[in-house]
C-alpha cells in the first residue's frame, strides 16, 4: 500500500511523535474532501471512495472494498470526514513507516476499527484480513496471538492489544537504533578504507618520484 | 498517551464562505499598516519573550488557541477586529505625539463597545491580523491547483465507470428501481416491505437508503437530477448492484 508520488496525499505528513496531521494539513484535507463530495452531503459514497483510493494509492480492489466496509461502521454506504481523516492517517503512517507508533498512539480507535463484530475483542481472522493496513506479517500476527493472548480465548481484548502496541513500539525503537549503529559502522569502515587507499596512492607517488630522481642522477 | 483521533475534526468551511473570506483578507491587507518599529519581540515571535529567551509551550499553546478561535469567527467579525486594531494603533501613535488622545480613545472605546470583550483581547494578542488570517485560511496556490486537478480526474473516472441502464429513458424510473411505486407521496421498499420516509418534493426522486447485501456487496443508489449540470461536480452518479 503506497501513496502515488505527486498526488495530493503525497504532500501531507504526519507528526512523528503523535501521528496526527497538523492544522494546516487538516484544513487542506477538508478542502479536498469537500471537492470530492460531489453530492454536497458531507460524505463520500462507495463509488467516489473507490476511485479516490485507486487514483491515489496502489491498493487492490479487494482491499479497497474491505477498507470501506471497515470504515462504514454505520452501514449507510457512505463515510463522513471523520472516517476519511482516520483513513488518511493510516495511509500516511504506512507511507512514513510509522505503523507501530500510530497503533501505539491511537490504540483505542484502531482497536475499535478492527473489532468488526463489536464484541470488544479482536478476532484472529479479522486481524488477518486487515493486517495489510499496518504492515504486519503473518508470522508476526501468529506470534502476537501466541504471546499476548493472556486469557487464552484466541481473542485480543483491549488491554492485550495495548500491550502488543507498547511492545511493538519498543521493538521498532530498538530496530532503528541497531540500524543507526550499523550505518555508523559502515561509514567508519568506508572512512578507513578511504584512508588506506589514499596512503597507498601516496606511497606509489613517492616511490615513483624517487625512481625518477635516481634515473636523472 | 492516547489521542482522540476520531474527534479531531474542526468545523466545515463552505466554499462560498471561503471565497468571501479571501475578499476580506485582501481588504485587510490594503487597509493594514505595518508599524513594525514599535512592535516588541514577544508580540512578533511567539517562541521568544521580551529578552529573547525561548518560552514554554503553554504560551505558544495559548496563542495557537487564539489563532484557532479566530478561525471560527465570521468574516465580518475578523474585519471588525482588524479595524479595531488599526484604530488602537492609531490611538497609540497619537498618544506619543500628544495630540487628540481623548478623541481616539473615545472612538476606540466606542468600537470596543460594539465588538465583544474577547475580540478586543484577541486583537491585542494578535498583531499583524491580516497576515495571520491569511496564513490560517488560505491554502498555498500550487497545492490548490493540484488538489482541484486530482479531484477532477477522480470524479471523471468515477463518472465514466458508471454506465446508465440502457432502458433508463424509456421505462419509468420507479419501476426500474424495482419499487413499483406510482405515487410520489408514498414509498415502500418492495424487497423488505418497509415503508420509507415521506417526501414533499414531487419532482425530484427521493434518495434511497443504501442496503448492505448479505454477500458483502454494496448496493449504492443515488438519485439523478432532472437536468444535468455543466460542471463535473454537479453531475450525480448512479450505480446499481455492481461489484467493484
Amino acid at each position: 500500500m503506497k501513496v502515488k508520488q505527486g498526488s495530493f496525499l503525497w504532500y501531507l505528513y504526519l507528526d512523528k511523535i503523535y501521528c496526527l496531521l497538523s492544522l494546516r494539513n487538516v484544513k487542506a484535507l477538508m478542502e479536498y474532501f469537500h471537492l470530492l463530495d460531489a453530492h454536497r452531503r458531507n460524505t463520500l459514497n462507495d463509488v467516489l471512495f473507490f476511485h479516490f483510493l485507486r487514483h491515489v494509492t496502489n491498493m487492490k480492489i479487494t482491499h479497497i472494498k474491505m477498507i470501506f466496509d471497515m470504515l462504514d461502521w454505520t452501514a449507510m454506504g457512505e463515510i463522513g470526514f471523520d472516517q476519511f481523516y482516520v483513513l488518511v492517517c493510516i495511509v500516511l503512517s504506512h507511507q512514513s513507516h510509522l505503523e507501530d507508533q500510530f497503533m501505539y498512539r491511537h490504540s483505542r480507535p484502531v482497536f475499535d476499527l478492527l473489532d468488526l463484530k463489536g464484541e470488544l475483542k479482536i478476532d484472529g481472522t479479522d486481524f488477518e484480513m486487515y493486517r495489510f493496513l499496518f504492515n504486519i506479517k503473518k508470522q508476526e500476527l501468529r506470534e502476537l496471538f501466541h504471546d499476548f493472548d493472556i486469557t487464552g480465548d484466541r481473542l485480543l481484548n483491549y488491554k492485550e492489544f495495548k500491550l502488543y502496541t507498547i511492545f511493538c513500539t519498543e521493538k521498532s525503537i530498538d530496530r532503528k537504533k541497531r540500524r543507526k549503529q550499523r550505518e555508523e559502522e559502515r561509514e567508519r569502515e568506508k572512512g578507513k578504507d578511504k584512508e588506506k587507499y589514499y596512503q597507498h596512492l601516496k606511497k606509489l607517488y613517492s616511490t615513483g618520484l624517487n625512481q625518477r630522481s635516481r634515473s636523472l642522477l | 498517551m492516547e489521542e482522540n483521533l476520531s474527534k479531531a475534526v474542526p468545523k466545515h468551511v463552505h466554499h462560498h464562505r471561503r471565497s468571501s473570506l479571501h475578499g476580506d483578507v485582501r481588504d485587510l491587507w490594503t487597509t493594514a499598516t505595518m508599524s513594525t518599529g514599535n512592535v516588541s519581540v514577544a508580540d512578533v515571535c511567539e517562541d521568544f519573550d521580551e529578552e529573547g529567551r525561548t518560552i514554554g509551550k503553554s504560551r505558544r499553546y495559548s496563542q495557537t488557541i487564539s489563532i484557532l478561535e479566530n478561525l471560527h469567527l465570521k468574516p465580518e467579525e475578523i474585519q471588525q477586529q482588524a479595524r479595531l486594531e488599526l484604530e488602537l494603533r492609531r490611538g497609540r501613535s497619537l498618544e506619543r505625539d500628544l495630540a487628540v488622545e481623548e478623541e481616539h480613545d473615545e472612538s476606540a472605546t466606542s468600537l470596543v463597545k460594539c465588538s465583544s470583550e474577547s475580540s478586543a483581547s484577541q486583537s491585542k494578542q494578535m498583531p499583524h491580523q491580516a497576515y495571520w488570517t491569511e496564513q490560517q485560511n488560505r491554502l498555498p496556490l500550487p497545492l490548490m491547483e493540484l488538489m482541484e486537478n486530482e479531484v477532477l480526474d477522480i470524479l471523471s473516472k468515477a463518472l465514466n465507470s458508471e454506465h446508465p441502464h440502457p432502458s433508463f429513458h424509456n421505462t419509468s424510473w420507479w419501476l426500474w428501481q424495482g419499487l413499483g411505486l406510482q405515487d410520489w407521496s408514498f414509498r415502500m421498499c418492495m424487497s423488505c416491505q418497509i415503508p420509507l420516509a415521506l417526501t414533499n418534493i414531487p419532482r425530484d426522486p427521493p434518495k434511497l437508503k443504501v442496503e448492505r447485501l448479505g454477500t458483502g456487496r454494496l448496493n449504492g443508489s443515488l438519485h439523478l437530477s432532472s437536468g444535468m449540470t455543466d460542471s463535473l461536480c454537479g453531475v450525480l452518479l448512479y450505480s446499481k448492484g455492481r461489484e467493484l
